[in-house]
């Protein structure tokens, strides 16, 4: 059963009262919640994901609601919590939705241990994944946005999850946080992208999330093989530069963009080393964004037609 | 004065990997990870099997003479205390 299976009134009727257990790629999240926000926040951001309201197992359980306190009157907020435990100070209850999903990836990033999980956008073509680690405002959402809906398949905009054993990228395909000038960037760029509520003032400045491809969705358990590790960095007005790391830098690199690395211990280096191994490791800059989708894309049938040839 | 003579951390457990002639040195134990280069690795290499003096380390990198009196000198010394300041390695007195 999809969340598009349910009215917007039935949803917000289930989140409520018992939660429901949404299936977002590798995780299932029990969301409960009686704020009607994050209840019209799933239903557009999630309405191609599964869902099952009777499981018995989730990764996490989430629950949004506001404090009970007075401030449930004055200027009302909302807290985020997880197992009951609630790792954050409260929100404004405008910022509903933008902290569940700040507060999702906050779960997947303490809870995860069975992949290396690396802060980096993912996408796929041809089967080959292209990792972009990067600092928030390096503009890997935004890039990674314009190629998801330039003929590459979202696996995550945030969170990369490596295969311990095999080194495949498992997908988590997830709205693609988009701040600031970079959510009129995509309205631009890519009219056909589906962009939620646009919510202001947030910690993070203007917020808004863009819809993942409901084809992408369904592939969620369709792995990829990492080929291209690309630390993009946005520079306004610079010329794109495309330009190769050695292995030992990009692995350096990718280390220091990893959330588990030193829990994960040898597993972690072995990992990392094999997925340098299988990827080339450049530094991107750029400031326009169609050149950037062109030079990826060629990378990408590059790639495919030297394959086909051997 | 006799030579300092430097020899490897007694470090135990660790990972080695190779990118062409860069080198990933990773310590099991404190999940320190470094990134050498070819001279570095050769030095640690050496440096495992026996101490060695400035000199001794110089001769058996294979450095001729003049090339050991000019700069390299200095430059291995310098590699030395790098070396020692992430723990790699350490200097004994005589």
């Amino acid at each position: 059963m999809k969340v598009s299976s349910f009215s917007n009134q039935q949803l917000f009727e289930n989140i409520k009262s018992t939660g429901i257990n949404l299936s977002t790629g590798h995780f299932v999240t029990k969301v409960k919640s009686p704020i009607k926000s994050v209840a019209d926040g799933i239903a557009t951001m999630y309405r191609d994901y599964a869902v099952n309201l009777e499981a018995d197992f989730a990764d996490f359980h989430i629950e949004v609601r506001p404090p009970s306190n007075l401030r449930r009157i004055i200027r009302p907020q909302v807290m985020f919590y997880v197992d009951r435990f609630t790792p954050f100070k409260p929100l404004g209850i405008d910022q509903a939705f933008p902290f569940f999903e700040w507060g999702l990836n906050w779960c997947v990033t303490t809870h995860t241990n069975t992949h290396l999980l690396i802060h980096a956008a993912v996408v796929e073509r041809n089967g080959f994944a292209l990792i972009m680690p990067g600092d928030p405002g390096s503009g890997k959402s935004t890039l990674c946005a314009a190629l998801v809906n330039n003929g590459w398949r979202l696996l995550s905009d945030e969170l990369t999850l490596v295969s311990l054993s095999d080194c495949s990228i498992s997908p988590l395909p997830r709205p693609v946080s988009l701040k600031n000038d970079s959510i009129e960037v995509i309205r631009g760029f890519c009219p056909e992208a589906f962009i939620g509520r646009v919510a202001l003032d947030t910690l993070k400045g203007t917020v808004a999330h863009m819809r993942a491809p409901a084809e992408d969705v369904c592939r969620s358990a369709e792995v990829a093989h990492p080929a291209w590790v690309v630390f993009p960095k946005y520079i306004n007005q610079a010329k794109l530069s495309f330009s190769p790391l050695s292995k030992g830098e990009g692995a350096i690199r990718l280390i220091q963009n990893s959330f588990n690395y030193s829990i994960l211990n040898d597993k972690g280096f072995t990992a990392v080393t094999r997925l340098i191994d299988q990827s080339d490791c450049y530094a991107f800059e750029y400031s326009v964004l169609a050149d950037a989708i062109e030079h990826f894309s060629e990378l990408a049938d590059d790639k495919s037609d030297t394959l086909r040839m051997a | 004065m006799a030579e300092v003579s430097w020899k490897t951390s007694t470090v135990h457990n660790v990972l080695w990997h190779s990118f062409d002639e860069e080198h990933l040195f990773y310590n099991v134990g404190s999940s320190d990870t470094h990134l050498l280069t070819n001279t570095a690795k050769e030095i640690l290499d050496l440096l495992s099997k026996r101490s060695l003096t400035l000199s001794g380390l110089a001769n058996e990198l294979g450095l001729v003479k003049d090339n050991f009196e000019s700069n390299f000198t200095a430059e291995l010394e310098s590699l030395l205390i790098q070396l020692k300041t992430i723990h790699l390695v350490e200097a004994t007195q005589p």
